[in-house]
């Protein structure tokens, strides 16, 4: 059970990253990743939200909406949920950390239309995972996003300092960064997971 | 159906029960007191709200051209106590010594306790008027002169070189932009702007589409330049792109009033096309002995036959500006883009003007 657990977490952050093979989660990650600094508090708030979001979905659909019959409300109560969670961390950095509060702006109420927190609840539910192995697949995909980012910041910050040809500055050059992460990222696969 | 709509109530009454108390325990409900100028004002600022939202609920107007969105860097404000250092996102807006003072963007700060702010004079005294476009008329290609009349309330007294905000409609709502006073003071209710038009800008389209008898809102006026009034004083105006407006006010200041007083104008433009305002000065020039006027183009076409100073204007701040000699004192003031207006300020340090105001773009 642990053990699967440990190879589910593992998969999460490395042979299915969200990002890196899905591309969920793009928005904030071509937005945010300019600094390593703000990469990092970005990350860290929709890995704290993916890992607490994705069991309490599957908990209150296995134990409130299967039982009631109520499974095609799960759409809705999963954003909810989200929402609420995404608020409750707005105003535990607020508290901490006013600074990458401030840094975070827009992007920080954002998280909860962030396709990759949904993702995961979502790929949890059709993997039929146990609260376990939900919770592990929840903070592995959490920090995989949060590893994409900060990979991605890393290089932008050197970047920033490169001679990139003019048509492709900006975005160009940032999607084509993450083709290459992901190809990379694309060795993982069939390693456990 | 009904039970379905019984759960998901429930569910969002309790999460935003718990949502609530987070709220209520780790920020708390108690609103912040703002003392102002060392208890000249106090006010209260609700938790979670910005400096500036609570200012400007107390009708103390701060400039703030990009509408609170922590851009332009006009409303910085000196916090005595009650908050921290300046942000990542307001570090690229504010100098060194700006840091190091305690300035901070009222956009961006949300007061987590009581704080004591330093607001300028001119803040304070800063009101929000309703006025009516008089005439406009095309200087340039992409340049407009808009002149108001105040209608309430009458006359506005503010300093040459200060800038008032005109309050424009954008898709995100209304925003203030700030634009500089052409017209010198003690022209009674009469005020004029000068517009440069910035593709996609919401002042400048709005500017440029007004016509005679359009209301407009201002709030102002700001800045903190001070012109000396002793005549004895040499006066350096520089001005980059649109940065001609707050010289032009100066100038026609300066030159009626003290006729003899040395005043250097460099206006930085382009080319040819972009000129403006260019008879009125030499104009101003013939009347007043002491002033003389250098427009300069970095781009000149060949078909501006342009005989005058080329390249970058502090290269001809360089070229034609005199050193001051011992003992003469001399004012300068800059209006234009933060790169011009740097380089400019080292080659005038050089020639020995210290005293140097600067308004960036």
């Amino acid at each position: 059970m642990k053990a699967e657990a440990l190879a589910v977490f593992l998969g999460a952050v490395f042979v299915n990253n969200i990002l890196l093979t899905r591309f969920l989660g793009l928005c904030p990650y071509l937005a945010r990743s300019g600094e390593v600094e703000t990469a990092f508090g970005l990350g860290t708030a929709v890995a704290a939200v993916t890992a607490l979001a994705t069991p309490l979905n599957l908990a209150l659909h296995r134990y409130l909406l299967v039982p009631l019959g109520l499974e095609h409300l799960g759409y809705l109560v999963f954003i909810l949920v989200i929402a609420a969670l995404v608020h409750l961390v707005e105003i535990l950095l607020e508290r901490v950390s006013p600074a990458l509060h401030a840094a975070l702006g827009v992007f920080l109420p954002l998280i909860t239309v962030n396709c990759a927190v949904f993702g995961t609840t979502l790929f949890a539910l059709d993997r039929h995972c146990s609260l376990l192995s939900g919770a592990a697949f929840g903070l592995g995909s959490g920090l995989g996003w949060m590893l994409a980012i900060l990979l991605l910041a890393g290089l932008r910050e050197r970047l920033a300092a490169s001679d990139v040809p003019e048509p492709l500055e900006g975005v160009a050059i940032t999607m084509m960064v993450t083709g290459v992460m992901a190809m990379a990222f694309a060795g993982f696969a069939g390693m456990g997971g | 159906m009904l039970l379905g709509t019984g759960v998901f109530a429930g569910l969002f009454v309790l999460l935003a029960a718990g949502v609530a108390l987070a709220e209520r325990l780790l920020l708390g409900t108690r609103p912040r007191r703002i003392t102002v100028n060392g208890g000249a004002r106090r006010l209260e600022c609700p938790p979670g709200a910005s400096l500036l939202e609570a200012l400007t609920d107390a009708g103390l107007l701060l400039p703030a051209s990009c509408g609170g969105r922590g851009i332009c860097g006009l409303c910085k404000v000196k916090v005595c106590s009650g908050a921290g250092g300046a942000t990542a996102a307001e570090r690229p807006l504010l100098s060194a010594e700006e840091q190091a003072e305690g300035y901070r963007l009222a956009c961006i700060l949300r007061p987590a306790g009581d704080i004591a702010v330093d607001l300028p004079e001119e803040t304070l005294a800063a009101r929000l008027y309703t006025a009516e476009v008089a005439h406009t008329r095309a200087v340039t290609h992409d340049v407009r002169e808009v002149s108001l009349r105040l209608l309430e309330p009458r006359g506005l007294r503010f300093r040459p070189g200060q800038y008032v905000q005109v309050l424009c409609p954008s898709l995100d709502g209304p925003v203030f932009r700030a634009y500089s006073i052409a017209s010198p003071p003690g022209e009674g209710d009469r005020i004029d702007l000068v517009v440069k038009r910035v593709p996609g800008g919401a002042g400048s389209s709005y500017l440029h589409w007004l016509r005679p008898g359009h209301r407009v809102h201002l709030a102002g006026p700001y800045g903190g330049f001070r012109l000396s009034e002793d005549p004895g004083v040499g006066l350096v105006l520089v001005a980059g792109g649109c940065g001609v407006a707050p010289v032009l006010g100066i100038a026609r200041y300066v030159a009626p009033r003290w006729p003899g007083r040395r005043v250097w104008v460099f206006i930085g433009v382009r080319s040819g096309g972009d000129i403006a305002f260019r008879e009125e000065l030499l104009a101003l020039g013939r009347g007043a002995p002491g002033l003389t006027v250098h427009y300069v183009l970095s781009e000149p076409r060949r078909g501006d036959r342009w005989a005058g100073p080329t390249g970058m204007v502090h290269e001809a701040v360089e070229r034609l500006l005199p050193s001051l000699a011992p003992g003469v004192e001399a004012q300068a003031y800059l209006c234009g883009p933060r790169p011009m207006i740097e380089a400019t300020r080292r080659v005038l340090l050089a020639k020995g003007v210290r005293d140097v105001w600067a308004d960036t773009l």
